[in-house]
C-alpha cells in the first residue's frame, strides 16, 4: 500500500499541478506540501479534505491513510460500541468475508 | 566508494543533452516545447525525483540553495532560502535543473539512484553560491550549471522566442519572468547563444 504522501504525490500529478501550485490552492506554504509528501510532517484532517478536493481524490482514502478514521466514521463506530467495534473485529479475523459485507451494503444512489 | 570520472564539457554536449531530454520528455509526456519548460514536472513526472524543501545546513560562509540525495532519488530545496524562491523566478527552477544536471551527468547508475561520492547522511551535492573551479567537484558544479542554462532556457525555443531586439530593461525583465528564468541567467544564456544583441 502507497504512503500518504506517495498517494498525495501521485494524485497531484495526475491533476497536474505542482507542489506550490497546490499549495496555493489549499493555502499552505509550499514547503509544508512537499514535507507532507516526503511522509516527514503530518497533515490536518481539514487539510487532506481539500488536498483530496484539489486533486480529485477520495477523501476517505487519503485521511484512512494518515491512520485515522474520517469524523463521521468515527462518530458512528463511537455511538455504536456494543456492534461496530466487533463487527469490524469479526470482519479482520475473517469470520465475516469481504463479500459478506458487500451483501450488506445497499446499493448507492446514481 | 565509486567515482565516475568528470571533465569540462563543452557547451555543444550541454545543448545535446539537454535537447535530447527535452525531446523525450515531449514525446513522453505529450509536451509541445515552449517556454517556461515545465522543469519541476520532467523532474517528478519523467525521472521520477522526490522534490523535498528542507533546511539544509550551510557551512560558514556558504549559501546553499540545493542538494541531490541520490539514495533517496531526491532533490531538497533549501528552506532557508524559501523567500528568494518564493520572491523571484528563477533560482528554484535553475536549481531545481542544475541538481538534475547531477542525476544526468554524475549518477554511476541513474536507474540505481548511485551516485560517487555518497557521504553518510546522503547529501552529495549543493547548488552553492560561490566561485572556483579547480577541483573534479567545481567541475561537475559548472557542468550543472551550464546544463541547467541549456535546459531552462532551450536554444531553439529562445532562437524562436526572440525576435527583435528588447526595447527596454523592462521588456527583458518581463520575458525572463514569462520564460521562468531569472534575468541574470536569461542575459548570460542570450550572451552564450550569441543573442546579446538583443539586449536593450
Amino acid at each position: 500500500m502507497a504512503s500518504l504522501g506517495a498517494r498525495i504525490k501521485e494524485l497531484r500529478l495526475k491533476a497536474g499541478l505542482s507542489q506550490r501550485e497546490l499549495a496555493k490552492r489549499v493555502q499552505v506554504s509550499f514547503p509544508h506540501i512537499s514535507k507532507i509528501e516526503s511522509d516527514i510532517e503530518p497533515a490536518s484532517t481539514e487539510l487532506l479534505e481539500r488536498i483530496a478536493l484539489e486533486v480529485g481524490g477520495d477523501p476517505d482514502e487519503l485521511i484512512l491513510l494518515a491512520d485515522r478514521l474520517p469524523d463521521e466514521l468515527r462518530q458512528a463506530v463511537a455511538e455504536k460500541p456494543d456492534l461496530a467495534p466487533r463487527f469490524l473485529r469479526s470482519w479482520k479475523a475473517g469470520r465475516i468475508s469481504d463479500e459478506d459485507v458487500r451483501n450488506l451494503i445497499p446499493d448507492e444512489p446514481e | 566508494m565509486t567515482s565516475r570520472k568528470t571533465w569540462p564539457r563543452a557547451q555543444a554536449a550541454h545543448e545535446d543533452e539537454a535537447n535530447r531530454i527535452l525531446a523525450r520528455y515531449a514525446s513522453f509526456c505529450a509536451w509541445t516545447p515552449c517556454l517556461p519548460v515545465p522543469v519541476e514536472h520532467i523532474v517528478e513526472g519523467y525521472y521520477g525525483l522526490t522534490i523535498l524543501c528542507e533546511q539544509l545546513d550551510e557551512p560558514p560562509g556558504q549559501t546553499i540553495l540545493g542538494a541531490l540525495s541520490p539514495q533517496d532519488k531526491a532533490i531538497r530545496l533549501n528552506e532557508r532560502h524559501i523567500d528568494l524562491f518564493d520572491r523571484c523566478i528563477g533560482p528554484e527552477t535553475f536549481t531545481l535543473a542544475h541538481e538534475l544536471g547531477h542525476w544526468v551527468y554524475d549518477a554511476v547508475d541513474p536507474a540505481q539512484g548511485q551516485l560517487f561520492g555518497v557521504s553518510a547522511d546522503g547529501v552529495v551535492f549543493c547548488r552553492r553560491v560561490d566561485g572556483g573551479q579547480t577541483t573534479d567537484w567545481d567541475i561537475r558544479e559548472v557542468n550543472a550549471n551550464k546544463f541547467a542554462a541549456c535546459l531552462v532556457l532551450p536554444a531553439e525555443l529562445v532562437r524562436k522566442q526572440i525576435k527583435s531586439q528588447f526595447d527596454s530593461w523592462r521588456a527583458f525583465e518581463a520575458a525572463a519572468r514569462d520564460w521562468g528564468a531569472s534575468q541574470s541567467t536569461l542575459k548570460i544564456r542570450l550572451q552564450t547563444l550569441d543573442l546579446e544583441w538583443c539586449l536593450p
